[in-house]
């Protein structure tokens, strides 16, 4: 039995897929052809089975164990749980190490050896630690004096400007100043939760 | 009034964990449905399923509010259950071995114990309703269909999805439809 020719557009014709004009010259054929008439019912049928099929549903745990793997919360405390654990092995296996050590025959002997050397290197790196800060005190001793030589020299220059600083209409306008800056580092402070890491760095640098 | 899913997502991007838990709750249904429509074993749906929710909250800042977002999410949920059945694929038994020692290819005969008259009508039973044809379907066909006529994605939806020419994505889903007109007719 050969199909009908026309039969080919049905699916396109369900799916809204067919241009206007085709789409009515079909609805047309549709009318008089019984073959695609039954045909498209049968299509209709499968859609509707297709569609009307309810959704598999998972088992209520399922929602817990997605949310311990996506909440930031549950993640960062999985994380710090790893961490935990991973010393906690990490000590089991070097407090492990340290008793099989330990209990191995001729211990005595190479702990010997070890404390000899280790206590040999403590020695030298005592002596070098002294020396190191024997030199610092010295140089800072040398610094010292070239600070003192400088200020005794700057002495002048500071009392001059104590004096000018004494004197009240330069007083009275060096606390306006600092006056000023404060209430500008008051206007510049954070004022938006959401803006506070943009304004913070402002407010230093005026500072 | 429930928040539409762009709102959802950009309060998940803020760090609100009540609207992780809403997104979930909201499609996780449809999430397990394409897996489990796939891969057809209830314990590998569950972990395609969290495993999609994980890729996604993961991907949530490149989602692009202008799209449907539930195409976007069975996206992946779409394309992590056909990397499922691929990966089941490669563990399969040959059916030709070699014996050691010899070049000789040998084929591995395999009884076939057919279905007995319980089974037999088990299986009937699921052939007629929806589900058991849905399931009946070869995958290629099987994933287009449940997309398009499950979760309702359009056409061009699908080509994305499955990174295929939109010509063969409505190729396949009149062949499958057409597959299961016959076998429901064949049915009744």
């Amino acid at each position: 039995m050969t199909r009908c020719a026309e039969s080919i557009r049905i699916q396109d014709f369900l799916d809204g897929e067919l241009a206007p004009d085709a789409a009515l010259a079909f609805t047309a054929h549709l009318a008089g052809c019984a073959e695609c008439a039954a045909e498209m019912a049968s299509f209709r049928s499968v859609i509707a089975s297709l569609e009307g099929a309810p959704l598999p549903s998972p088992r209520p745990e399922l929602t817990a164990r997605i949310l311990d793997h996506v909440l930031p919360s549950r993640i960062r405390r999985r994380r710090l749980a790893v961490l935990g654990w991973g010393y906690a092995s990490a000590l089991a296996v070097c407090a492990g190490a340290i008793a099989l050590w330990a209990l191995q025959p001729g211990r005595d002997v190479l702990l010997e050896t070890l404390s000899g050397r280790l206590s040999h290197r403590l020695l030298g790196a005592g002596l070098f630690v002294v020396n190191l800060l024997g030199s610092s005190a010295m140089r800072l001793a040398e610094g010292w004096g070239l600070v003192h030589a400088t200020s005794h020299r700057l002495a002048p220059l500071s009392r001059a400007l104590g004096t000018v600083l004494l004197e009240p209409g330069i007083m009275l306008a060096v606390w306006a100043a600092a006056a000023v800056c404060a209430a500008l580092l008051w206007w510049m402070r954070p004022r938006e939760l959401t803006a506070a890491r943009e304004v913070r760095h402002v407010g230093i640098v005026g500072f | 009034m429930s928040a539409s899913d762009p709102e959802l997502v950009r309060r998940c991007l803020a760090g609100d964990e009540k609207a992780y838990r809403e997104l979930v709750a909201r499609y996780e249904r449809q999430v397990y449905s394409v897996a489990m429509r796939m891969v057809r074993v209830a314990e590998d749906a569950e972990d395609l399923t969290q495993e999609t929710f994980i890729r996604m909250f993961k991907a949530l800042d490149r989602y692009d509010p202008t799209r449907p977002f539930p195409a976007w999410l069975l996206t992946i949920a779409a394309r992590l259950s056909i990397d499922q059945l691929r990966r089941r694929r490669v563990k399969t038994v040959p059916l030709v071995r070699t014996e050691p020692g010899s070049e000789e290819e040998r084929t591995v005969e395999i009884a076939d114990p057919g279905f007995g008259p319980e089974e037999l009508a088990v299986r009937q039973e699921e052939q007629s309703s929806a589900e058991g044809l849905i399931a009946s379907l070869p995958e290629h066909y099987r994933i287009v269909v449940v997309l398009r006529h499950q979760h309702g994605l359009s056409y061009e939806e699908i080509s994305e999805a499955l990174h295929l020419p939109l010509g063969t994505v409505k190729a396949r889903i009149h062949r499958a439809r057409a597959l299961l007109k016959d076998r429901l007719e064949q049915g009744s």
